[in-house]
């Protein structure tokens, strides 16, 4: 039933994540690489990882009947001993107009855009996350004072949401 | 002095070259990926030669070790070795202690006895990593570690060593550093072991030996020589490594319950080296295989520097017999 919940909303939200792109920081040796892949083919809803053993950059593709946990994706590539350098999604949107401070909702959880200029995206479109598990320490120094504030729409947010931030990539 | 041109013109030709910290005589301050559990069954051997009995005898320490990553920051490390280092007791005709008109004094260690070969014991490890600076292909790691052992054997030199020879406790910190393809990690400790006893002879009552505390130094280099571009994880993988290991100990103190002067320590002879303090550094050269990313073979050794003039730059340990050889197989298990 929750399955059949999920694949339902899934099919008909306004966007639909179709995979993430970590860049693995730290990394340098094949075994350690192969570690981390092994890592993230833990999490239940990863259906593939593939790792570019040069640029180090995991792309995680999701099986569909899944709740998708980004928060899980990093701590994973943490708990192998790496860091997270950027995180990048790719989601398909169906016309959604995003500007700063809207909130996306999705399997519950909620996507809130900042530093962003209003416009519409369509098809397949790259996210960046924002956030001290999901990128440098001198990045996140950069966007740390844009993390603050509230959404624009509250409608679909309850108080167990996970909010991520975020920004067109 | 000369060392230190040495380590500086190595570390020169490795950045101008272009790794790695998967060294096989030292922990690089990384740890084992959390929920990995890694086996390595180490082996050492060097060839003892007795000159005034001219004879040789090949002596070897082999070990299991278990490594666990408890979690990204914590691996535990259990050891269990074995080795014909030593008997099962120290013998009288090992002519460890003399006695001669009622002066009681150390011995020169006799080399040349063969031994059986002999369960150790286990040492167990904790290193904890508490600085993490990763970049695109280059980390910055430091980590403490804190090790106990059981091998209480009749070891009878002055250097410590947990891993063989003795009981005891240890503790130090680790920084490594790596860029691209190079690897450099330092390790400063301290061993404090543990004392042994046995009753000895000639009515001279029980026999408490104390080693030598010590301090503990290496500096590694790593370097990944092939591929040159990754492909996949079948590729081999190898990696080159020079290693220096070093220790400044303490001299041994023995006592004997049943003389004199029993809270005063034995008077060793000036020529039991092995009891005397000292220090060395000594260079391990390696060079280390890793198949389908997850099995990995370290061949390496252990030489002395030498001075040029037919002795030693920088000391040399009692323990073992120039060159050393070390083999280590090891392999990842993904647990989960």
């Amino acid at each position: 039933m929750v399955i059949c919940l999920l694949v339902l909303t899934n099919y008909f939200a306004n966007a639909q994540f179709t995979s993430v792109m970590v860049a693995v920081d730290g990394l340098t040796c094949s075994a350690c690489s192969y570690a981390t892949q092994k890592s993230l083919f833990e999490l239940d809803f990863v259906a593939d990882v593939q790792m570019d053993l040069n640029t180090h950059i995991a792309t995680v593709t999701f099986k569909t009947d899944k709740k998708i946990s980004i928060d899980k994706i990093a701590q994973k590539v943490i708990d192998a001993g790496f860091s997270v350098g950027s995180l990048n999604a790719v989601f398909n949107f169906k016309e959604v107009t995003v500007s700063n401070d809207y909130c996306l909702t999705y399997e519950g959880d909620v996507y809130r855009f900042i530093s962003t200029k209003e416009k519409t995206l369509s098809g397949s479109s790259s996210i960046k996350f924002i956030g001290e598990k999901f990128m440098r320490k001198k990045d996140f120094k950069k966007w740390k004072g844009q993390m603050s504030g509230t959404c624009s729409s509250k409608d679909s947010i309850n108080s167990t949401s996970k909010i991520y931030f975020v920004t067109p990539a | 002095m000369k060392l230190i041109y040495l380590i500086f013109i190595l570390s020169f030709i490795f950045i101008q070259a272009s790794a790695q910290e998967l060294f096989p005589n030292t922990e690089p301050a990384s740890n084992c990926p959390k929920g990995v559990l890694t086996i390595r069954q180490i082996n050492e051997f060097f060839t003892e030669y007795t000159p005034s009995h001219d004879t040789s005898r090949t002596r070897s320490m082999n070990g299991l070790m278990i490594m666990y990553g408890v979690s990204s920051k914590l691996m535990l490390t259990l050891t269990a070795t074995a080795s014909n280092h030593h008997g099962s007791v120290l013998y009288e005709s090992d002519k460890f202690i003399k006695e001669k008109d009622g002066i009681i004094d150390t011995h020169g260690v006799a080399y040349g006895n063969d031994y059986p070969y002999r369960f150790n014991g286990f040492d167990l490890k904790a290193k904890y990593k508490f600085i993490n600076n990763d970049g695109e292909r280059r980390h910055f790691r430091m980590a403490a570690y804190g090790e106990v052992s059981t091998c209480r054997v009749p070891h009878d030199e002055a250097e410590p060593d947990l891993m063989d020879d003795n009981a005891g406790i240890a503790g130090g910190l680790i920084a490594t550093q790596l860029i691209k393809r190079l690897a450099i990690s330092a390790t400063l400790g301290c061993i404090i072991p543990y004392y042994y006893r046995q009753n000895w002879y000639q009515d001279l009552g029980e026999m408490k030996l104390y080693y030598g505390n010590a301090v503990n130094y290496s500096l590694s280099f790593g370097y990944l020589l092939f591929p040159a571009k990754y492909k996949n994880y079948k590729q081999v993988n190898v990696n080159i490594y020079l290693e220096f290991l070093g220790e400044d100990y303490q001299a041994v103190k023995i006592y004997l319950s049943n003389i004199q002067n029993a809270n005063s320590p034995i008077y060793l002879d000036p020529g039991s080296l092995a009891l005397q303090a000292g220090r060395y550094l000594e260079a391990r050269p390696g060079i280390q295989f890793i198949f389908n990313s997850n099995t990995r073979i370290d061949l390496s050794l252990a030489t002395t520097i030498p001075d040029g003039y037919g002795g030693y730059l920088l000391g040399h340990s009692y323990t073992r017999m120039y060159p050393a050889y070390f083999i280590n197989f090891q392999h990842y298990f993904f647990l989960k």
